[in-house]
């Protein structure tokens, strides 16, 4: 199978941008890019008839009316006007926003790349401060909405946008790699989920990385929680500090590399790590994160190389290796997430990435530099 | 009897832990209780019930009643849980339950 491919958006641009010579070579880029993209979304499957693929978005959103069946009671389906139900719409829009990032910043269709539907359930239980991804569907909590408010702690989850985007990457991410949900694979699995919902939210912003505040979950908690936000991706470690609830204890640095059995291995602690690294080199590359820094995060995602039992190591090298693939060796790019990892303890540079190198694939500054120089 | 409880996991990856015995419970606090240890069979449960594979962001619990002499624990989660027992996680999640300040 053909693994590298040139992300399809910077050809778009260069298609829209470029000289009359960039834009030739761009649009055959673009067509043979496309029907590549085809080939590893029918891969999986048997044959689909011609015509018979979903086109577009297709999102339902439920309602489990504060009891635990799934998917509930059907209140929007796709194309449908606002509800009225803030939850419900918060969850349709949301998704719709990620499905969007996935599209048209990486190429993919919807969670499992062949356009499959968006299934959320909103009103999950009484009191239910969570949200999850089951393997099938999105499930939404609507916090602490049956205490007082003076002692509220958690708003609903359909409230923070990357909260969606993080549960429905945990679907691609089950479609791809299928990082094991335990101890370090389990921590990667948690942070590119962290990583695709902050990315989904800059996105909507159309906020540049050095503009963004890398929170997740910055609109979970109440005011009565001495908080910004659930995590933080620019200093892990400092999202909250509250009587009640604790200090956040997310680590920046393998130096303090949290060993514990509870929480599948502390996959929501030590996510930090992972996190922050991405932090650093979607930073030092400036610009809008979800294009240079994203796009290696999800080439690196959906490469058959990222094995679904790989250490922090093997991913960084593999992030390594995919910075070199798409952007040259030594390129601006590739350097990011060198100084990126380091900047945690983790060298990625001629590490084990977990697989074994390809061959014939051009890197893409070589690509660009090529259309530069002829334009 | 002796309860000792922790949630973990969820999407926040908050760790809740929280011990209680039979004293520190009104009369029908603890008929209630007695009535939903009973009904799980918590005694005869397999020590692991988390499920085949783990969901994400799902909420983790460890259950350990001591009684009479006698102890036992339980690993499960929201969603891999059998029915029986969801009366007792949802009593125990909403006796430790934290609340703000008011």
């Amino acid at each position: 199978m053909i693994r590298c491919i040139i992300p399809p958006h910077m050809f778009e641009s260069i298609a829209e941008n470029g000289s009359p010579l960039q834009q030739q070579s761009a649009q055959s880029n673009l067509v043979m890019s496309a029907q590549l993209r085809e080939e590893r979304h029918e891969a999986p499957g048997a044959p689909r008839p011609p015509g018979a693929a979903p086109e577009g978005k297709q999102r339902t959103v439920y309602t489990a009316g504060n009891g635990t069946n799934l998917p509930g009671t059907r209140v929007r389906g796709e194309g449908e006007g606002a509800s009225g139900d803030a939850a419900v719409d918060e969850a349709y829009d949301g998704s719709g926003d990620t499905y969007d990032l996935y599209d048209q910043a990486y190429g993919r269709a919807s969670i499992d790349g062949s356009n499959g539907a968006l299934i959320s359930t909103v009103h999950y239980q009484v009191g239910y401060d969570n949200a999850f991804w089951n393997g099938t569907q999105m499930v939404y909590g609507d916090g602490d909405e049956n205490l007082p408010e003076a002692e509220r702690l958690f708003n609903r989850f359909t409230k923070s946008l990357d909260v969606i985007g993080h549960e429905l990457t945990h679907g691609v991410t089950q479609h791809t790699a299928d990082l094991v949900y335990l101890g370090q694979p389990g921590a990667l699995n948690e942070s590119f989920s962290d990583v695709f919902g902050v990315l989904v939210v800059q996105r909507k912003l159309n906020q540049a990385a050095t503009a963004a505040d890398w929170l997740v979950g910055s609109e979970l908690f109440t005011e009565n929680v001495a908080g910004s936000g659930i995590r933080s991706m620019k200093a892990p470690g400092t999202a909250y500090d509250d009587p009640v609830l604790g200090k956040d204890p997310q680590p920046a640095h393998m130096d303090d590399y949290v060993n514990t059995s509870s929480d599948n291995g502390g996959v929501h602690i030590n996510s930090g790590i992972p996190n922050h690294a991405f932090y650093r080199a979607a930073t030092e590359l400036g610009g809008f994160a979800w294009e240079q820094a994203g796009t290696i995060w999800y080439r690196t995602l959906t490469d058959a190389r990222l094995t679904s039992q790989a250490s922090f190591q093997q991913a960084a090298s593999l992030t390594f290796t995919v910075a070199g693939e798409l952007f040259g060796a030594g390129s601006a790019q590739q350097t990011a997430v060198v100084n990126g990892w380091n900047a945690v303890g983790i060298d990625p540079v001629g590490g084990d990435d977990g697989g074994p190198q390809p061959s014939g694939c051009l890197p893409f500054a070589r690509v660009i530099g090529g259309l530069v120089a002829r334009g | 009897m002796r309860i000792t409880f922790e949630r973990s996991g969820g999407f926040a990856g908050l760790v809740r832990s929280a011990s209680l015995t039979s004293d520190d419970l009104s009369d029908t606090q603890r008929i209630e209780l007695e009535r939903l240890v009973e009904e799980s069979s918590f005694f005869e449960l397999p020590a692991d019930l988390s499920g085949d594979r783990p969901v994400p962001d799902d909420f983790g619990y460890t259950i350990t009643i001591e009684r009479d002499g006698t102890s036992r624990t339980v690993t499960t989660t929201d969603t891999a849980a059998p029915p029986s027992l969801r009366g007792l996680i949802a009593w125990l999640t909403a006796t430790t339950r934290r609340k703000g300040p008011a």
